[in-house]
């Protein structure tokens, strides 16, 4: 294949089959939540961590990890705390986020162009040293979200209940956004911090139009996951495109495929003769 | 005082208070071992604020709870308790199966590896709300009543001591609620402590051994269901089954005696 004659392609694709995995693991806590969008409001919050690292001169990917996972436990605790569905500490999440990246890249001086490498990601410029780091840290979220499957279903599911059940639901609770803050950082360097939640979410909502249960979901959010991933990084290279746009795209184009197949089969089944 | 050894759940002196008003004040309620507990009363009475207290789900601002003699704050053993809400919050984005949701229900029980037993308790509970036929269907597939009969398996799939339900017949039909008093009593046999919240007791009637009456979130009335001698609870239960006596009560708003007039627990003479 031409594709892997390239180093950089190979790390790309590795990138974007580490991305595939997790992002989906991760959300499909938050759309059995209800809470889709907590993985866009972190993607926009993590754009004030990447701005925070340029300006103290250190690296981008630990700030934005620090700083998006503060945001999303204030987040989760104003959740929990109050009665609301924390959508309007979400709304601040999101204004705040993106107003105090452009803010402080501002003064730290930095040129568009790396604001738009990680509004978009840049996929192609992976280099080997990074592919450790989100390497170790998708090993990480993967430990958590497939380890903990059956506990975060639960309180994902009923929270009353998982409290009675004597889980420790809040701690589960912070260990969910945090990952997903994770999650999020390691995501942003393939798809982008706007195109982030598309590949947390669109797998998940993609598989659960054929599937029963919630670990048949899960197992078939992860292959979605890592097939769009990996087709659009490597379609991506063939047709000249952005590759996290081309992976968000494909992601959507299956999310339809799978909407028509289910509405077919319901068809089927309606005029089918008992 | 008298001994805690067999106090399953205890409310001292207890006040909830959500906003301003209290929800539930200076209420007294100790359950011992093996009793059958039927809290009634009217809408917004307090019913299940006293058993969101008495489970630590919200706490009293004044007073004491306490479960299996241990204040709430140093309990740990909640595999001793099953608990079935009177509603499920937000629905699930992802889908669920019935057993996926049952199986909640035993990570109560805190060792990792128990898959037989897991299985075999799954499977016992759904028999005995009559939904092991739906095993792998989707829960959101399911009728308003067939998804309570789920949340109550979940409960019963922990194998708890003590088992709290609120209304867990609401919106259940007749047939099944005789299959859940039947499967109740088995447990009950085993020496289960029960708190229900009811506002029609229905078929479940001959099980309870003492009723509680919430009026304004005070304690209106606690002692006998009216029109049963204590005594041979499961020899009432089966002929009351038998009978296919399941004439819905009007729901109990009101103090529950009416002296003078020999009438059943529900005021009908
Ligand atoms: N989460 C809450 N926030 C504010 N007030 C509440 C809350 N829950 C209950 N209340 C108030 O507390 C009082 C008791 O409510 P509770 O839910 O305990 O009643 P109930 O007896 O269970 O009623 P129902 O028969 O309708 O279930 C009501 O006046 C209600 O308005
Ligand atoms: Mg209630």
């Amino acid at each position: 294949m031409e594709i892997l004659q390239y180093d950089f392609m190979v790390r790309a694709l590795i990138a974007a089959l580490l991305v595939g995995l997790t992002a989906p693991a991760v959300g499909i806590y938050l759309v059995q939540r209800r809470m889709a969008l907590m993985g866009d409001g972190i993607g926009h919050i993590a754009l004030t961590g990447v701005a925070a690292g340029f300006f103290f001169n250190t690296s981008p990917v630990w700030t934005a990890v620090i700083v998006a996972a503060l945001g999303g436990i204030i987040v989760e605790l104003i959740r929990s705390s109050t009665r609301t569905s924390g959508d309007v500490a979400l709304a601040m999440l999101f204004y705040g986020g993106i107003a105090g990246g452009v803010l402080l890249m501002g003064l730290a001086d930095t040129s568009n162009v790396n604001l738009m490498s990680y509004l978009f990601g840049s996929l192609l410029t992976t280099s080997a040293e990074d592919l450790w780091v989100i390497g170790g840290l998708a090993m990480a979220v993967l430990a958590v979200t497939l380890g903990g499957r059956k506990m975060l279903f639960a309180i994902c599911h009923d929270e009353e209940y998982a409290k009675v059940a004597g889980l420790p639901v809040r701690f589960l609770n912070l260990l969910l956004v945090v990952t997903a803050a994770v999650t999020v950082t390691v995501a942003m360097r393939v798809v982008g911090l706007l195109l982030v939640s598309a590949l947390m979410v669109v797998p998940v909502a993609a598989a659960s139009q054929l599937t029963r249960g919630f670990m048949a979901t899960l197992a078939l959010a992860l292959t979605i996951g890592v097939l769009v991933s990996v087709g659009g990084a490597g379609g991506s290279f063939y047709l000249d495109t952005a590759p996290g746009a081309t992976i968000v795209v494909t992601a959507i184009a299956v999310f339809l495929i799978t909407g028509s197949l289910a509405a077919f089969a319901k068809a089927v089944r309606r005029w089918t003769p008992q | 005082m008298e001994s805690r050894q067999d106090e399953i759940v205890a409310l001292d002196h207890a006040r909830v208070t959500y906003e301003r008003q209290p929800a539930i004040d200076d209420v007294n309620i100790s359950i011992r071992r093996g009793e059958v507990v039927a809290l009634l009363g009217a809408n917004g009475s307090g019913k299940t604020t006293v058993i969101r207290s008495s489970l630590g789900l919200v706490d009293v601002d004044h007073g004491e709870a306490r479960l299996f003699g241990t204040p709430l704050k140093r309990f740990h053993q909640w595999q001793r308790v099953g608990y079935v809400p009177q509603r499920l919050g937000a629905g699930s984005g992802v889908p669920a199966t019935v057993t996926e949701v049952v199986a909640s229900g035993r990570l109560t029980r805190k060792k990792l590896f128990n898959g037989r037993a897991d299985r075999k308790a799954i499977a016992e509970a759904l028999d005995a709300v009559g939904l092991a036929d739906r095993a792998r269907e989707p829960v959101s597939t399911l009728s308003g009543g067939q998804q309570q009969r789920v949340l109550i398996a979940r409960a019963l799939a922990g194998e708890p001591e003590l088992l709290v339900l609120d209304e867990p017949t609401v919106g259940v039909d007749a047939a099944s609620q005789q299959a859940l008093a039947a499967a109740l009593l088995d447990r009950i046999r085993t020496g289960i402590t029960m708190l229900l919240v009811t506002h029609e007791m229905g078929v479940l009637a001959p099980l309870i051994t003492r009723t509680i009456t919430m009026h304004d979130g005070h304690v209106a009335y606690d002692g006998a269901p009216h029109g049963f001698e204590p005594g041979d609870l499961a020899g009432r239960a089966d002929a009351h089954c038998e009978r296919g006596d399941l004439e819905q009560p009007p729901p109990i708003d009101e103090h529950p005696h009416a002296p003078g007039v020999t009438a059943n627990m529900w005021g009908e003479k």
